[in-house]
């Protein structure tokens, strides 16, 4: 689908997750972060600048502001249970994001008025009140202006940057698109997001403008200086000089570019690179991989990325070499992407009978899985354990008929709505009635935080997770045999299928069982270990390492 | 078939110097891919930034194009700007150095600009009285005389770029922004996050602290007046 056909579909405008929902979440969010932040800032920029003091503190906190990644503290927010993830954590990150411009903004525009000015005000007999308000901020009103509408700008295009922690707004489009690789949607999210900032930034322009002209005579003493009117341009240019400097300049860009392209080229040549999906049970595979790999005197790299939709294709282009698949659902996955969205399922939960049908569409992919291992991790759906004693739940069959007359949130990876084991399987095989789907994470702990919040109903997770029983969760029985098999089976790219790889990884994938995933999963989840040092520890006590 | 009844909030301390220790080869390596990131995007910045101010030095009648353009793509949102280059350049360092180098430019450029604006029109007036040519006039005056300013716009080009290297997370190469997604994703492994921002802070606020001293020392005359 292109970009214009993704605007011109109505079904894109309609409904929680249409463009004017998104639209309106975005600027909500933004609204009540500014909100907020003016709250605090102003007031306080404002009497820092009339009483002249902590100048140091004001653009201090301005320039430490601007270092704190937003990233990180909308992670810190959402980790913290009472604000936890979603749209309450990006008010608040976004309005610590929000403060310091503004609060050095108006401490600046105060502080710099004119203080001549100041003086024959006092002089006048004016109060220190009077001063503040008939003279100060009139004077101060275009930098304050200014400021505000930098941080305004700055928080619309970033609230974008939200939807990474389960928030709404328009950045749900580029996260939810980049975890199904959906590159129209991508683009879709990039565009609206762009053109609200845009917006935002030209419109408040446009208003500040205006205000300005209206309010003081000042008007024309605008924080930023003239630039159009360079100095200097008065004596003629040598224009053959210039272009020479542009064309030295174009080719030194082209080195510089293609040398940033080059190292970011990642695993030198003969190495092989390993792939782990961004959960910790995959990045213990990947560590147990690198490690037998290593043992056997082959050089690896383990590399910690995204989704299988980001996955996949490097596998086949050979960008990455060995992942740590999931049979069943990666079987299906390639399914999809060779017979199209519609292809009827051929994964299911016989073992062999998946194998072959998931080696069939891998082969002619140059990807090669080996040896499935008797260790497993299907994909479950797990409600809190309140919720299943309120409602008698036990079976994903009662919550089918339970969302008959009731509404039910389902939260579940961003990339849900389109696999046949999450939102469509539920609603097909099950007869489920799903009101809303909110897009979180694959089986993390996005999904089952907001579980225990009781911002969704129903969450999808994996069945050797160690935070499931933690956070007093209850996985629902597949009673429909939904979940095909999922055993751990390593995919390979072309140069990656050795005759050696493949023996020592089915070497390991012989021993290993679904109760040691278990008891590694809570090492690394909930006990906090290293995975690198918990993978290695595995091997040393299985003797599948340092016994050649 | 889980055992573990341990709830998922005990014993995951905001800071944790055992994991600073355990940690400290993966701090290393991210701390290098940061700092590799937000170097190459602003020398790259820089290196088309510079001929773009000088273009509009030369002429005019581009420069409200060039500051009025530079504005307007400032507003694109990092997250869409990286998501909109990973189908051309891949889940690479390069999509997120090519990203950031472009807010890099935008700022550097008014920086640069703004910087020559400031050069007082009396000090300009004075190096063409005493017949400098046009080159001369830019190199030995002009440059010289907006250096602070040009500094300035370097050091918030830096510093924002630090914070901003964070969201290449979303293409597995944010330095220490990977590390603050996959605390996140590993059950909110508060001190992974905690040390990983305080890290990053510190990388901006080392890299701020050069760039002053780089300055006292290309600009002596600033420091006695």
């Amino acid at each position: 689908m292109s970009v214009w056909e993704w605007f011109t579909d109505p079904a894109n405008w309609t409904g929680s997750n249409g463009v004017p929902a998104r639209l309106i979440q975005h600027l909500a969010i933004s609204a009540a972060a500014m909100g907020l932040a003016l709250l605090v800032s102003l007031p306080l920029g404002v009497m820092l600048g009339h009483l002249r003091r902590a100048g140091f503190l004001a653009t201090t906190l301005g320039s430490l502001g601007r270092a704190v990644p937003t990233l990180a503290i909308l992670v810190i927010l959402a980790s913290i249970p009472a604000i936890g993830v979603g749209n309450m954590a990006a008010v608040l990150a976004l309005a610590v994001f929000a403060i310091p411009p503004v609060l050095t903004g108006s401490y600046v525009a105060v502080r710099d008025v004119d203080p001549v000015v100041r003086d024959a005000a006092r002089g006048m007999g004016l109060t220190g009140g009077q001063l503040l308000r008939r003279v100060e901020l009139p004077l101060a009103t275009p930098g304050i202006a200014a400021s505000v509408r930098t941080a305004i700008v700055q928080v619309v295009a970033t609230v974008a940057l939200a939807a990474l922690v389960g928030s709404g707004g328009l950045g749900r489009y580029v996260v939810d698109g980049f975890a199904r690789q959906d590159v129209t949607l991508v683009a879709v999210g990039a565009i609206l997001c762009a053109v609200v900032a845009m917006s935002a930034d030209l419109g408040l322009g446009a208003l500040v403008d205006r205000t300005n002209r209206r309010g003081t005579p000042e008007a024309g003493h605008e924080p930023t200086p003239e630039i159009s009117r360079v100095p200097g341009s008065r004596s003629r240019p040598t224009g053959r000089s210039s272009l020479a400097w542009l064309g030295a300049y174009a080719a030194a860009i082209m080195v510089l570019a293609g040398s940033a392209a080059v190292a970011g080229g990642s695993a030198p040549p003969g190495q092989l690179t390993i792939a782990a999906f961004n959960f910790g049970e995959s990045t213990v595979m990947a560590n147990l991989y690198a490690g037998v790999l290593r043992d056997a005197g082959i050089d690896v790299g383990v590399s910690s990325l995204s989704t299988r939709e980001v996955i996949s294709p490097a596998l086949e282009s050979g960008a990455v070499d060995v992942v740590p698949e999931y049979l069943g659902t990666y079987t299906e996955f390639l399914n999809k992407q060779v017979n199209g969205p519609d292809a009827a399922a051929v994964a299911s939960s016989d073992l062999a009978a998946t194998l072959s049908a998931g080696r069939g569409l891998a082969v002619p992919l140059g990807i090669t899985l080996a040896e499935p291992s008797p260790a497993a991790d299907q994909n479950a759906f797990a409600v809190t354990a309140d919720f299943a004693r309120e409602h008698g739940l036990t079976t994903v069959s009662q919550l089918a008929a339970l969302s008959q007359d009731k509404d039910i949130v389902l939260g579940g990876p961003p990339e849900c709505p389109t696999r046949p084991f999450c939102l469509p399987g539920l609603e097909n095989v099950y007869g489920a009635r799903i009101a809303e789907f909110v897009p979180l994470d694959a089986g993390g702990p996005l999904t089952k935080q907001a579980l225990a919040q009781g911002a969704i109903d129903v969450g999808l997770v994996f069945s050797s997770d160690g935070g499931v029983e933690a956070l007093d969760l209850q996985v629902l029985a597949d009673d429909k045999a939904l979940q095909t098999v999922d055993n751990l089976t390593p995919a390979l790219s072309q140069r990656a299928a050795t005759p050696d790889v493949i023996a020592v990884l089915n070497r390991l994938s012989g021993e290993l069982t679904t109760e040691d995933l278990v008891a590694m999963n809570r090492a690394v989840d909930i006990d906090r270990e290293d995975p690198v040092e918990v993978a290695n520890n595995y091997l040393t006590t299985h003797s599948l390492v340092g016994t050649g | 078939m889980i055992q573990t009844v341990v709830p998922m909030a005990a014993d995951n301390p905001w800071f944790s110097w055992s994991y600073v220790q355990d940690n400290t080869d993966e701090l290393i390596a991210a701390g290098r891919e940061h700092l590799g990131i937000t170097v190459a995007a602003v020398t790259l910045g820089l290196a088309v930034a510079v001929p773009l101010a000088l273009l509009a030095r030369a002429h005019p009648r581009f420069s409200g194009p060039i500051v009025a353009t530079s504005g307007l793509l400032y507003t694109i949102p990092s997250l869409a700007l990286i998501s909109v280059l990973w189908p051309v350049l891949g889940l690479s360092q390069a999509t997120v150095a090519v990203a950031l180098a472009i807010y890099a430019l935008l700022m550097l450029v008014r920086a640069i600009l703004v910087g020559l604006a400031g050069v007082r029109d009396d000090e300009v007036d004075a190096a063409i009285g005493v017949g400098l040519s046009d080159r001369q006039l830019l190199w030995k005056v002009q440059v010289p005389l907006a250096t602070p300013a040009m500094m300035g716009g370097l050091r918030i080009a830096v510093v924002s770029t630090v914070g901003m290297v964070t969201v290449g997370a979303l293409v597995g190469h944010g330095g220490y922004g990977t590390m603050i997604l996959a605390g996140l994703n590993e059950n909110f492994y508060h001190a992974k996050i905690a040390t990983a921002t305080l890290c990053t802070v510190a990388l901006a606020l080392i890299l701020d602290g050069l760039l002053v001293l780089a300055e006292r020392a290309i600009t002596p005359w600033t420091r006695d007046r």
